[in-house]
């Protein structure tokens, strides 16, 4: 069966053994653990959505490798329709959890992948394009979530990889095997690490031919030996501990990132994809960027979706919903996250076929798109807290509304219109509290400045794409300075 | 050889069209003319060799089954294959040479 239902995707998860610390203590069952269960939950809901005939178009395709109906976050982009339903699905799921939901970050590396493997190999003589279609096909025959895993923990950002004082700062080869390679190194900031069944390493940065040790990529099982994770700690965490479900502001779902270490890890030949082709690696990054700075005009959108509903329904229920200045403010907000859309959808419809028939997206417009990320969202906070009021972060706890003497208290106090049960309020600020400054402020605020590149990078991109000479050339025509040919 | 051009409309080139359309002319010392919708030049003739000249990546010009022997340029990328923007004129001359000498053209 090529698509797995929710319960199905649980019961993968429980068969993986990962080595997983969180808090000081290692984790023995990741899929039930309350602080890391939401986030698993929001993965969950990429494959219950598939099964489900209102969200079915968006949420499958049909396969190139198989012809297979299978998850589209397997799916190579066939076409710039495919890359638009992209980000639609994106925007979908943001609203349905409120949260990032981890998967797109395997589709945009096998996207990635797949491209540069074929134009490696066409250039090379290398046989990878052949091993990584081999791999995609388990995955998409298995509907497996997969970490596409980039990011290196970089050290001394002023030294290139094979210069660092320790050279594990990089992920590396240190031995080349007749069966396969043996890694060291680390990757940060690791989404959906815990919630996937693989991981995808791809190297970080373009590189140079001394250090072509760290020009790799392959993939792995989540649980193969050696690889540790550390769980990355959030804002608010420690309140899913508390057994309550109005102070999380989102119960049900979460994302979550991961320190993913490989401490000499065995890869067998057939899973590696790159190998010192250092050449490579900077398309590579630039590709795998390019799709999940896309994928930013979808996930962000939708998780603004619900936080510009949030701030519209506390605004009803504390009384001010009809003045103009909320008004003028919800409408600020929608323009900013439509804005954000249209990027997202401009660049997939401007995408176009690499060699290996495999869709990408305008890069430039892709760079834009996640430029604006990493600015728009933070206003979209901003108008939700003042519009919030500041009983967000000063209310009191879940604990004491439900205590039984001081819990009438609260709630006579904290009464706004009188038809709106208090608790109604309460929940309602205390998702905008999630959202803008609790465990979900990691990926609707920080993660939309730095996840997929911090800003500079795509100013980089822009600057490199943005054809200057031929705005001058227009300018010199116009001014009268130039004829036109 | 007779090579014949279609460009894309032009909106937002990333490339110097006219500039590359130039530079094979001279360095196959042959004239490059329009071609129609159809694959014809306006006086009937058919090209042995088309270029389509996409300003950038999106390629809004295909290349088409009337067309067996094309070079499809779209912004940096010549016949779906990146190349660095300072080897463009090159490459594309080094692929309409080859394609064209299938043709017998050169």
């Amino acid at each position: 069966m090529a698509l797995k239902t929710a319960e199905e995707y649980l019961q993968s998860l429980r068969g993986l053994k990962p080595r997983v610390y969180l808090l000081g203590e290692q984790v023995e069952n990741v899929v039930d653990h309350p602080i890391i269960r939401p986030s698993i939950n929001s993965v969950a809901k990429t494959y219950e959505l598939a099964h489900d005939p209102k969200y079915r178009d968006l949420m499958t395709a049909q396969s190139n490798l198989t012809g297979q109906t299978i998850n589209r976050f397997t799916h190579l982009h066939q076409s710039t329709e495919d890359l638009v339903k992209k980000v639609k699905m994106l925007r979908l799921l943001g609203q349905k959890t409120a949260s990032c939901f981890q998967r797109c970050v395997g589709m945009d590396a096998f996207n990635a992948l797949d491209s540069v493997t074929y134009e490696m190999d066409q250039e090379l003589g290398t046989k990878y394009h052949e091993r990584f279609r081999n791999f995609l096909r388990y995955v998409q025959e298995n509907d497996l979530t997969v970490d596409g895993a980039m990011t290196d923990t970089k050290g001394d950002r002023g030294l290139r990889p094979a210069q660092q004082a320790d050279p594990d700062l990089y992920l590396h080869v240190v031995e080349r095997r007749s069966d396969g390679i043996v890694v060291r190194g680390a990757k940060a900031h690791q989404t959906g690490a815990l919630s996937s069944h693989e991981i995808l390493v791809m190297p970080t940065i373009a590189m140079t031919e001394e250090d072509k040790d760290y020009a790799v990529s392959f993939a792995l099982p989540a649980d193969a030996a050696g690889i540790i994770y550390i769980y990355g700690r959030q804002s608010c965490d420690t309140r899913k501990l508390e057994g309550g479900c109005i102070d999380v502001g989102n119960a049900r779902y979460g994302g979550h990132e991961a320190l993913v270490i490989f401490d000499n890890v065995f890869v067998p030949w057939d899973r590696v994809f790159m190998c010192g082709e250092y050449k490579y690696a900077g398309v590579l990054v630039e590709r795998f960027a390019g799709y999940h700075r896309q994928s930013y005009g979808g996930c962000k959108v939708g998780v603004g979706d619900v936080l510009i509903g949030a701030a519209a329904q506390i605004a009803e229920y504390n009384g001010a919903a009809k003045a103009s200045h909320v008004r003028e403010k919800l409408i600020e907000m929608i323009h900013l996250n439509e804005t954000l859309y249209s990027c997202g959808i401009a660049c997939s419809c401007q995408g176009y076929p690499t060699a290996s028939g495999t869709y990408l997206i305008d890069l430039l417009l892709a760079n834009v798109c996640k430029q604006n990320v990493t600015r728009y969202p933070y206003e979209i906070a901003r108008l939700a807290e003042d519009l919030a009021g500041g009983l967000m972060v000063t209310a009191p706890s879940e604990k004491d509304f439900k205590h039984p003497e001081i819990g009438p208290l609260v709630d006579k106090y904290l009464k706004g219109v009188a038809s709106v049960p208090t608790e109604h309020r309460l929940r309602m600020l205390r998702l905008i509290e999630n959202l803008t400054l609790g465990t979900h402020a990691v990926g609707y605020r920080t993660e939309s400045m730095h996840g997929a590149g911090s800003p500079q990078a795509q100013r980089i991109m822009i600057s490199r794409q943005g054809n200057l000479e031929y705005k001058k050339k227009l300018a010199r025509i116009i001014a009268g300075i130039e004829e036109e040919n | 050889m007779r090579i014949g051009v279609r460009f894309c409309g032009g909106c937002n080139p990333q490339i110097d069209r006219e500039g590359l359309v130039e530079f094979i002319s001279r360095n196959l010392g042959c004239l490059i003319a329009p071609i129609g919708e159809s694959r014809s030049y306006a006086n009937g003739v058919d090209p042995d060799l088309v270029l389509i000249i996409n300003g950038c990546t999106a390629g809004c010009i295909k290349r088409t089954a009337d067309l067996p022997r094309s070079v499809v340029v779209a912004g940096t990328h010549v016949d779906a294959f990146p190349v660095p923007a300072e080897k463009l004129f090159e490459t594309v001359l080094e692929r309409v040479k080859r394609i064209g000498k299938v043709a017998g053209g050169i």
